[in-house]
């Protein structure tokens, strides 16, 4: 317990650095900012942070991408309660009550419920990294190689298996992505692969360049071919405090929000929008009056927002302690990590407690920062709405250039971001998951290390992965959804094919 | 049959894991001992295959009434020419003119993309953009690009 106690201390301590403060409020003001506007999200701007994050301090960068990440899971619900806009996914149901209490005059109560309970969601989550990940850290001691292997492709399977465009086309992805992430020279034996005889290739492909293109240059397109540019409405905010009986109806939404989210951010592919999603359906099937839901329900606000914010805490857990991300935003950030030469991973604690604990500590930091920053400051977000997108998407543009270029200063990359700009938009047309490509190709090589590793340790016998009790459980869970996804696959087609 | 934007991704599928395979069984595949640097490539290409084919037989069979979906629709053709466009244009010049004309030619080419934007707004904008881009790199990171460079 003393331990808990001195870590936590030296976590704020460090994260209540001047350079960390102000990366930690840079962090957060971009999440919200973002988080207001529809078009740019948390995967954008992080990518497009990437190839600055290469001159900070490890701390500094991880502060500053971490802030951006749960800032915007934060901003995302002022527009959505003022506007009937979502600024990211996981706020979409917010819209559903939060908008109706707008309509009736009650804007402020909804955004002053949304933050506290967030701030409290926030809390929470913060703390449970805290205590859980140790805990986590010292069973993920335990695991060899033939574990690390067998939950590399449990979890690629499990989040294929509730991938956007299906299971097949899911994992198919996820596939093309490891290979792509093998490219370069193979660790132990030297060899070249996948270099075509081109020298740059030899490193691998540059992350930062990869995420640029895959995300920045396709979403760019999409959004300009596909939407105006949205039109303020002005809305009054009204009282900045809920009454008593709001507040009566809101903290226990707010206790099972959390807990909800707190459990689903820390299993793969499960993300923020889900937990809102599932923490909204929870709230009106045990309500005692349904029929308020859509119409202003208290709950229907306060339960979803404490499930997104605590979900994008908890999604730091397996990140940072098995090295293995749930989602794609923690993807960059595992990527980011490794820029940074730091190896996430049980011994992480014992061998960064500083960037650790400082993460720890500027989360909590963060969270606080936040409710500042969105209920005084509410009018300043609303007035953001009004850059419309023809000019956001030519500064998200310059911004991507210039910043990927500033990496290796070679027009080369700018060449491979043409290439996987190009790619990244086949791929989401034909409704293949980028986000499983971006987990392959960070895993790829973690799983061949782990996979060749293993079976050489054990001279060749495959057996290795099943005579391990954990690792038997990965392969186990893992083939169950294999064989379950592949079944309905296959069903599916016959059907259609009969019809 | 019409052409299905599954049959597309199905026969990538197939393709990539055709060529990952041939280019793995070359770079070696060892022993299960001994794994060498073509194994994972090899397994990995050969499950990639497999699900191209099914994806492809399922599109073939399953979809044979359904609609044929563009891979490209018509109201993005535009965006992803300019915006593609812009960031090949910036690759060509950015050795050999500096930064700032190759800055100032991706936004005139990017503003190409929407056919929203009104022509009076590009100067101001390309400003403004111009000055926050150097406001961040140049004074802000310290990052040494030429931003001027006739010399080639």
């Amino acid at each position: 317990m003393l331990d808990f106690v001195s870590s936590l201390a030296l976590g704020l301590q460090v994260a209540a650095s001047i350079d960390n403060l102000f990366y930690c409020l840079l962090g957060v003001t971009l999440g919200t900012a973002i988080g207001v506007l529809p078009g740019v999200g948390p995967i954008i701007t992080i990518s497009l942070l990437l190839p600055l994050t290469f001159g900070l301090p490890p701390e500094g960068s991880v502060i500053l991408l971490a802030g951006i990440y749960y800032g915007a899971a934060y901003g995302g619900s002022t527009t959505s309660i003022l506007l009937n806009l979502p600024g990211e996914a996981s706020s979409a149901v917010t819209c559903l009550d939060g908008y109706q209490m707008a309509r009736q005059g009650r804007a402020g109560s909804a955004l002053a419920i949304a933050a506290l309970g967030s701030f409290f969601a926030g809390t929470v989550g913060t703390l449970l990294i805290a205590l859980a990940a140790p805990a986590m850290a010292s069973v993920a001691a335990k695991f060899g190689s033939a574990e690390y292997a067998a939950l590399v492709f449990c979890a690629l399977v499990a989040t294929a298996s509730i991938a956007k465009g299906g299971f097949v086309k899911g994992i198919g992805s996820a596939v093309l992505g490891v290979l792509l992430g093998l490219a370069g020279a193979d660790v132990a034996s030297g060899v070249f692969r996948f270099t075509f005889g081109i020298a740059e290739l030899r490193d691998g492909i540059d992350f930062a360049v990869l995420a640029v293109g895959l995300f920045a240059v396709s979403e760019i397109i999409t959004t300009i071919g596909s939407t105006g540019t949205p039109e303020l409405v002005t809305s009054k905010v009204g009282r900045l405090w809920p009454n008593r009986e709001e507040f009566r109806q809101a903290w226990p939404a707010v206790l099972r929000g959390t807990a909800l989210g707190s459990f689903l951010g820390m299993l793969p592919g499960a993300g923020l929008a889900m937990s809102s999603f599932s923490a909204y359906m929870v709230e009106k099937s045990i309500s005692k009056q349904p029929g308020r839901f859509g119409s202003g329900a208290v709950e229907g606000v306060a339960a979803p927002e404490a499930a997104n914010n605590a979900a994008s805490q908890t999604a730091f857990i397996p990140t940072l302690m098995l090295g293995v991300p749930g989602s794609p935003v923690m993807a960059l950030f595992l990527g980011a990590l490794l820029i940074q030469g730091v190896n996430p991973g049980p011994s992480m604690i014992t061998n960064n407690p500083q960037l650790f604990w400082g993460l720890v500590g500027s989360m909590w930091i963060g969270n606080l920062m936040l409710v500042i920053l969105n209920l005084p400051l509410i009018g300043l977000w609303v007035t953001l709405l009004t850059v419309p997108y023809h000019w956001l998407y030519l500064f998200v543009l310059a911004f991507a250039c210039v910043g990927v270029f500033s990496i290796g200063f070679s027009s080369l990359q700018i060449l491979t971001l043409v290439i996987f700009g190009v790619v990244g938009y086949l791929l989401k047309r034909a409704d293949c998951s980028l986000a499983m490509f971006i987990l392959g190709f960070v895993l790829g090589p973690m799983f061949e290390e782990n996979f060749r590793r293993a079976l050489s340790l054990s001279r060749g016998d495959p057996m290795t992965f099943i005579n391990r009790p954990i690792s038997l459980t990965f392969v186990v869970l893992g083939i169950a959804i294999l064989l379950a996804a592949t079944t309905s696959f296959v069903r599916k087609g016959a059907q259609e094919a009969a019809d | 049959m019409t052409f299905h934007a599954d049959h597309a991704v199905g026969i990538l599928f197939a393709a990539t894991g055709g060529i990952a395979v041939y280019l793995g069984l070359d770079y070696g595949f060892g022993d299960l001992s001994e794994m060498g640097p073509g194994a994972l490539p090899v397994l990995l290409g050969t499950t990639l295959s497999v699900f191209g084919i099914a994806l492809l037989m399922k599109a073939t069979l399953a979809n044979a009434g359904a609609a044929a979906i563009a891979l490209i629709p018509r109201e993005e053709i535009r965006p992803f020419l300019a915006i593609l466009a812009a960031l090949f244009v910036f690759s060509l010049l950015i050795d050999r003119v500096g930064l700032l004309p190759s800055v100032v030619a991706l936004i005139g080419l990017g503003w190409l993309a929407d056919k929203r934007s009104r022509l009076k707004e590009l100067p101001a904008l390309t400003l403004a953009i111009v000055a926050i881009i150097l406001g961040i790199f140049h004074f802000g990171l310290g990052i040494p690009f030429h931003l001027f460079d006739w010399s080639i």
